[in-house]
């Protein structure tokens, strides 16, 4: 159902010329929809005028005077027009159909929502129920593949965690690349929630449930995205949430459970017993050594395989599952309306230890304290718990690292199934123990809420205070227990606690009206105010009581250590929008702000932020009217400079910190001041054309964009004969160009039977265009002129040596060589996809529905080099199980195309960190999302007393093609990750509900 | 209606009540150099902060004390020891410096100049509230820091003041840094400039202290500046820019002070007594030092002096059998240089451990009393040079009365000899070959790369400064013979 969502949308309609009749009389009414819900913004016009006409306000109310005899012509966009004959009637209440292939949907945009058809700047939508009809736990996991040019990355599949959104590129070097995050109209917090290590990473995200979301706009370039100014520079995301609406309580219920798995597609595994014994064996003999002497350094008698043999990976993983239960409320009469839902979520991981738990509520209501004031309230409540073991890291806890590194003959378990912590070989850690014994945990609770006032002192001009409040609290322990680890570590104790509160005041003047039927006009003026305050205190004890393992009065005060941190930030902002539309064919929008932030140094607090756009609707101008089965044209272009403020505080200052000398507690300079330290700026060019044809049955967009980023936070070397050896400062630039397109086709639509298909694809080339002077930043991991964000300057592998088996590498001069030393460094590849999309299909019969939904990258690398350094080793780690495809080595001369020979204790270097070996294509399709539902029909489900009852299944991740020797091409946006939780696959059912 | 309106009003007034500092957020838990220079007790911690690079292991806590001893007969590299060598010290050893591995004093020298700058430029801010004597005891402070910064960067980078070298670079000095400016890209200020600002800053901070101002609280009092301090650094400066008689008058003044007296033979005998293991002095020799503990900001770690001249650390720096052998026989100086247990080096043991809970450090002396007799001892053999009641030869007995050792004639060949002697692993020698134009000859080395003569106007008595500062600063000239 299309509706009408906010007081603010302007209406623009195409008035006829007419002549105006005498005799009018005063006719009021109602403009509603069939469910008896008011459409407000609806123009109400008399059939043949142009100069008579009037509007509906919020309750659809409206009042126009007219000739007896007339007739009433009612548009409104997302309902078919409506005419209706007065025949002298003073009360004429109209109800409005809706239209279900309008292409006049409204998006939501900075402070405010207009049609589709108005926009401008480049935007990408996706509607509420896409999101929450896969079973995710944070809503920034459902945007992946599906808007052109919004890039999403996960560097964990543990449940909770964060991921990494780039739209349109990295644009920054030092300064955060991530979006900045509108829910409701106010700024929220996003990033990682975890602190003190205890979690591997949980997105402050996690609290939004996907089934409170009406809508997700991604405002990708600088008009669009310029009214938020200096936090714009990376893209916007606008999240709106669902709104209470007029008519009886509907409740709606939800649940849902799940499985999930851990599985390569891609072949990947470790080596099994014999495998590896054959391995080292060989390692072994190639050291010159006797691997049957039991005096043997790396003793490795045939015998080993006649013991026990243990599959660690699969003594430290499970099936997980994930469950999920939510119960929602909808209603409201003509002043007060609410929405409301309460959701909880339970997941298991695969690896033992790995659970997230989260409660949630949310409240939005809405009351109209006077006919033209309202007040709203939205407030979200979360409690999350996100139990951990150490993933993201090559700890010998790490139950996936530790798992493919555990010897096939080395004890997990006694044979009373207890998991032992004696193995020298692995540090004395057993991963499941951990999992048992030790705390580790992030508990969050998060509040946020905002209360809005909106007047309308006289027609067509809103007044409006949004006023929000947002709170993190945060609990972190990990206790490592005496049962799970060896002396040196046991019995330490951390815990800390954070608290974040952020206060935001939005207030703005909206002004909207037509003009003479062709001229449509809105107007905002806005101030916008934010303050920031973020404490955390760390507390670290190494001793302990196990019976006790809480700081308690007994502990020795003289080795705890306590950290505190404190940070502290402000912004005060000043804007305007102005948005002008004739007849609708020629729109013009234009957007200034003026932000001054805390963060930047004296001279440079304040900054300016502005746009401008225009777009030519060719399909609503007379010689392409009545074009067959063309339905909508339409240019667009922008130009704009917005920022990118993403730094962390106090960077401007000049500043001191303690020292102490012969006693005596000093300060001395601890950074240089930078009183023009200021934002990067982002200067975006977009183009773009949408078009509809056939009835709107095949609709797309295609837009062409070019970032440029100025201004680029460096650390710049300076001459140390000031003091200091580098400052960081805005010099450098760098530029992202690419090419969006997205599209959808109704191959069939008919009322029972509906087929569609839709896809996006964008490509996307990011160029370092100046670093300040230098050539390069970094080592491996390169920044590079003329190269994208990451470029790895890698040694050149050639392979091996057919006659001996040794490795080979190209020197500098071309020649081959057997010394690592002597290999020459290139630039080998880039994480940075060229090509990132994704496409779906769907298809409904009845109350029968299947969908899929597939998303790619392609043209970019992962370096798989933490796990390849030590379990692809070419015998260097004799006491670790290696990848199975490190079993295709060299046994005899003549053999090409494979591993080097195995060496026990391996010093050639083939297992170097840094050798392009590790190298890999990423490219993958993903098959993201199958999803077979069945709707009862309602001739059924009311005998139950529901209105509405879907129960589905879905398929979430269930293959991946890609080729990448590990367990999923996926691994962040830098392409390199250390004992990463992979993604899984899963399987869910649910059932809707809805009474 | 009306309480409506109310509403909105109170509301739009309290997002109106940004003040103007709304956009101020200045850090908590460090502070800003605004906050800091704008009270007089700020001003004093960043004085007294600005003395703790002095212990840093890039300067007095360890390489200017251990690679100006290695480049000279006093150090030697001991290739058979039982204990582990680290492998450090053998580029200095070797004096061999590049643009890419030179001496690491120039960014931390620079950085105390930076510090006491910041200082000096808001001494005199309105606002400050102390008497005008309060401010001036830390402006002398401050100077001399300034002082000695800039005079151990000359020493170290530039050919010494003297010098009849031909080549441009051979006339500059270091730049010579006077105010805070992140922007300044500085040339080398001449020899001449360089060594008349470092006299300027010592003459005005002689003038500005208080006679009896040290310095209140921490440790030792020996690690603070004082008017003898501030005297003596002027009577070395004096030595170096050949003004004799100031190098004696000011000599002088330090000795007639009566602040300080000699320590004698048993005082300075290798022992667990010794005063090279004191920890705060009271009395003896020392007039400034640089403190060090494992406590504290700098001079702490595996590389600090005591761990690069002991068997009981890295041993990388030994002391040499020319330098055992400069001293005869009684001469209290000789147990200074002593066999590791397994007789395989000789180490010097001035900087054997305080001895006082945390043996794995020792002050670093940098000016005591003794040197005020040699400096005057060598002053006053110059033509014309003449102090009331002193000559060269008592001053060279007083030294070696107090040593157990013969006293020797009044020449300036006995002279350097004598200082030779007294200031071995002192960091002196290189800089006093240097300026009085003697070749560094050994013969006691190990290895064949080592140089056993560096002859008066190599080019290797001024170290490269830094390619990368080079980079930054196209101002700067390099030193000859360093340009590859």
């Amino acid at each position: 159902m299309k509706k009408f969502y906010s007081f603010f949308t302007v209406v623009a309609l195409i008035l006829f010329p007419a002549i105006a009749f005498a005799q009018n009389i005063e006719v009021t009414g109602l403009v509603s929809e069939q469910d008896g819900s008011p459409v407000s913004g609806a123009a109400v016009q008399l059939k043949g005028s142009v100069s008579v006409y009037s509007m509906t306000d919020a309750q659809g109310a409206y009042s126009i005077s007219v000739p007896a005899n007339g007739t009433l012509v009612v548009s409104c966009l997302g309902y078919k027009t409506a005419e209706v004959a007065v025949g002298g009637r003073s009360m004429v209440n109209i109800i409005l159909e809706t239209d279900a292939i309008s292409l006049t949907e409204v998006v939501f945009v900075a402070y405010g929502a207009v049609r589709k058809e108005a926009v401008t700047g480049s935007v990408s939508s996706v509607k509420g129920e896409t999101l929450a009809s896969t079973p995710i736990v944070s809503v920034d996991n459902a945007l992946s593949g599906k808007l052109a040019g919004v890039s999403v990355s996960a560097a964990s599949g543990q449940p909770g965690a964060l991921t990494q959104i780039r739209i349109r590129g990295n644009g920054s070097i030092n300064a955060s690349n991530a979006p900045l995050w509108v829910v409701d109209g106010i700024p929220v917090i996003t990033g990682s929630m975890s602190f003190n290590g205890n979690a591997s990473s949980s997105s402050a995200l996690t609290s939004l449930n996907p089934n409170d979301i009406e809508s997700i706009t991604v405002l990708k370039d600088a008009a669009a995205a310029a009214a938020y100014g200096s936090r714009a520079g990376n893209g916007v995301i606008l999240v709106t949430t669902k709104s209470g609406k007029e008519g009886a309580a509907q409740f709606t219920a939800r649940a849902k459970y799940g499985i999930n798995w851990l599985q390569s597609d891609s072949g990947f595994r470790m080596m099994n017993a014999s495998e590896l014994l054959e391995y080292q064996r060989d390692a072994v003999i190639n050291a010159g050594m006797d691997p049957d002497d039991p005096t043997c350094a790396y003793y490795r008698p045939l015998s080993i395989l006649n013991g026990n043999i243990y599959n660690a990976i699969n003594d430290f993983t499970r099936l997980g599952n994930l469950q999920e239960y939510e119960i929602g409320a909808r209603g409201g009469n003509s002043r007060a309306k609410y929405y409301s839902s309460f959701s909880y979520q339970k997941s298991e991981g695969v690896f033992y230890g790995v659970d997230f738990n989260k409660l949630q509520g949310r409240v939005n209501t809405s009351y109209k304290l006077l006919d033209n004031l309202e007040m709203g309230t939205r407030f979200n409540l979360a409690y999350s718990k996100q139990s951990d073991v150490p993933m993201q890291s090559l700890y010998s806890a790490n139950p996936l690292w530790s798992g493919e590194g555990w010897l096939p003959w080395e004890p997990t378990h006694d044979e009373n199934g207890l998991f032992l912590t004696n193995s020298a070989v692995n540090s004395g850690e057993n991963a499941r123990a951990s999992a048992e014994y030790d705390d580790k945990y992030d508990e969050t609770w998060h509040i946020n809420g905002t209360a809005t006032l909106r007047w309308t002192p006289v027609k067509n001009l809103d007044i409006e205070t949004r006023n929000s409040l947002e709170s993190f609290f945060t609990n972190g322990r990990h206790y490592y227990s005496r049962l799970s680890h060896t002396p040196r570590y046991a019995d330490q104790l951390d815990e800390g606690i954070q608290r974040i509160l952020q206060l935001t005041t939005s207030n703005t003047a909206t002004y909207a009206n037509i003009f003479g039927g062709y001229h449509s006009v809105r107007a905002v003026v806005g101030q916008e105010a934010m303050r920031y305050k973020g404490v955390s205190y760390e507390l670290y004890y190494p001793n302990a009581d196990p019976s006790m393992p809480y700081f308690n009065s007994s502990i020795d005060q003289s080795v705890s250590e306590i950290q505190y941190s404190e940070s502290n930030e402000t912004m005060l902002s000043f804007f305007g929008i102005f948005d002008y539309n004739y007849d609708n064919r020629y729109f013009l929008q234009a957007n200034i702000r003026e932000d001054g932030s805390s963060l930047f140094g004296a001279e440079n607090k304040w900054g300016t932020f502005w746009s401008a756009s225009a777009s030519w609707n060719a399909s609503n101008e007379a010689f392409l009217k009545d074009v067959n089965g063309l339905d909508l044209l339409k240019f667009r272009l922008s130009y704009g400079v917005n920022g990118n403020n993403g730094i962390s505080p106090y960077q401007a200052y000049g500043l001191y910190g303690s020292a102490i000398y012969n006693g005596i507690s000093g300060y001395l300079p601890s950074q240089l001041e930078n009183k023009r330290l200021s934002w990067e700026r982002n200067l975006t060019w977009n183009a773009g054309v949408d078009f509809g044809l056939f009835k709107n049955a095949l609709t797309g967009s295609i837009d062409v964009y070019r970032r440029t980023t100025k201004d680029l936070l460096l650390t710049k070397q300076i001459p140390q004969t000031t003091g200091f050896s580098s400052i960081f400062t805005n010099v450098g630039s760098m530029k992202n160009e690419g090419v969006e397109f997205q599209m959808n086709y109704d191959i069939i639509a008919k009322p029972d039977f509906l087929w569609s298909i839709g896809g996006n694809v964008a490509y996307n080339k990011t160029t370092i265009l100046d670093l300040g002077g230098d050539d390069h930043i970094g080592t491996i991991t390169q920044q590079v002129v003329g190269k994208g964000m990451y470029t790895w300057f890698l040694y050149d592998y050639y392979g091996v040596n057919p006659s001996n088996g040794e490795p080979l590498w190209v020197a500098e001069d071309g020649s081959l060589t057997n010394t690592y030393a002597k290999a020459r460094q290139y630039y080998a590849g880039s994480p940075e996809p060229k090509f990132v999309g994704g496409f779906n299909t769907v298809l409904q019969w009845k109350g029968f529905s299947a969908s899929a939904f597939f998303e790619f990258k392609t043209g970019h690398q992962v370096l798989i080099w933490n796990e390849n350094h030590y379990l692809h080793s070419d015998g260097a780690q004799m006491d670790m199980n290696q990848f199975a495809s490190a079993y295709n080595y060299w046994r005899k001369p003549g053999d090409t195309g494979v591993n080097p020979k195995p060496v026990a204790g391996n010093t050639s270097g083939s297992d170097d960190w840094y050798n392009d070996r590790w190298l890999q294509d990423a490219s993958y399709l993903r098959v993201k999302d199958i999803t077979l539902s069945y709707t009862i029909p309602q001739n059924i489900s009311k005998k139950f007393h529901i209105n509405n009852m879907r129960i589905y299944v879905s398929g979430l991740n269930l293959y991946c093609f890609n080729d990448v020797d590990f367990w999923d091409p996926e691994q962040g946006v830098t392409g390199i990750t250390a004992g990463a939780y992979p993604l899984t696959k899963s399987v869910v059912g649910g059932i809707e509900l809805t009474f | 209606m009306k309480k409506y309106i109310i509403i909105v009003a109170l509301a739009a007034l309290a997002l109106s009540g940004c003040s103007k500092d709304f956009l101020e957020e200045a850090p908590k838990q460090s502070q800003s150099d605004v906050l800091t220079l704008s009270t007089f007790e700020g001003l004093d911690a960043a004085t007294a902060g600005a003395y703790g690079p002095l212990a840093s292991n890039n300067w007095y806590g360890a390489d200017f004390i251990l690679s100006n001893e290695m480049q000279t007969m006093n150090g030697k590299r001991w290739t058979n020891l039982s204990q582990y060598i680290s492998g450090r010290y053998t580029d200095e050893y070797a004096v061999h410096y590049t643009q890419t591995g030179t001496k690491p004093l120039w960014g931390t020298a620079y950085y105390v100049i930076l510090s006491v700058n910041s200082v000096l430029e808001h001494l005199d801010d309105a606002g400050i509230e102390a008497t005008d004597q309060q401010k001036n005891n830390l402006k002398a402070e401050c100077l001399f820091l300034r002082a000695l910064a800039h005079f151990d960067l000359v020493r170290t980078y530039a050919q010494p003041y003297n010098n009849t070298l031909t080549a441009e670079s051979a006339k500059l000095g270091v730049p010579v840094i006077l105010t805070v400016d992140a922007e300044a890209k500085p040339k080398r200020a001449t020899l001449v400039e360089t060594f008349a600002q470092i006299e300027q800053d010592l003459l005005d901070a002689e003038a500005a202290i208080d006679p009896a101002y040290v310095r209140s609280g921490g440790n030792n009092d020996a690690s603070k500046v004082s008017i003898y301090a501030i005297q003596a650094l002027l009577s070395r400066v004096y030595l170096y820019m050949e003004k004799w008689q100031e190098a004696a008058d000011y000599a002088t003044k330090v000795i007639n002070s009566g602040k300080y007296t000699m320590w004698t033979a048993a005082q300075v005998a290798d022992g667990d007594d010794c005063v090279w293991r004191e920890d705060t002095r009271k009395g003896g020799e020392v007039i400034f030092e640089v403190w060090t503990n494992q406590t504290q900001s700098y001079g702490t770690g595996n590389e600090n002096v005591w761990a690069m001249t002991t068997y009981l650390g890295y041993g990388d720096c030994g002391a040499s059998a020319d330098l055992l052998n400069l001293y005869e026989a009684g001469d209290a100086r000789k147990t200074l240089v002593q066999s590791d247990p397994d007789g395989n080096g000789l180490f010097t043991m001035k900087y054997f451990g305080k001895g006082v809970g945390s043996i794995d450090a020792n002050n670093i002396i940098i000016l005591r009393l003794s040197e005020m007799y040699l400096n005057r001892a060598e002053a006053l053999l110059h033509p014309g040079v003449t102090v009331t009641g002193a000559s060269a030869v008592t001053d060279l007995a007083t030294i070696a009365n107090n040593r157990g050792a013969t006293p020797l004639s009044a020449t300036l060949a006995n002279v350097y000899l004598e200082q030779a002697k007294e200031f071995a692993w002192e960091a002196h020698l290189w800089f006093d070959l240097a300026r009085t134009g003697r070749p560094m000859t050994r013969t006691d080395v190990s290895g064949t790369s080592i140089p056993t003569n560096i002859p008066a106007g190599d080019y290797r008595w001024a170290m490269p400064i830094a390619n990368r500062e080079l980079t930054v600063n196209p101002n700067l000239i390099q030193n000859d013979g360093y340009n590859n």
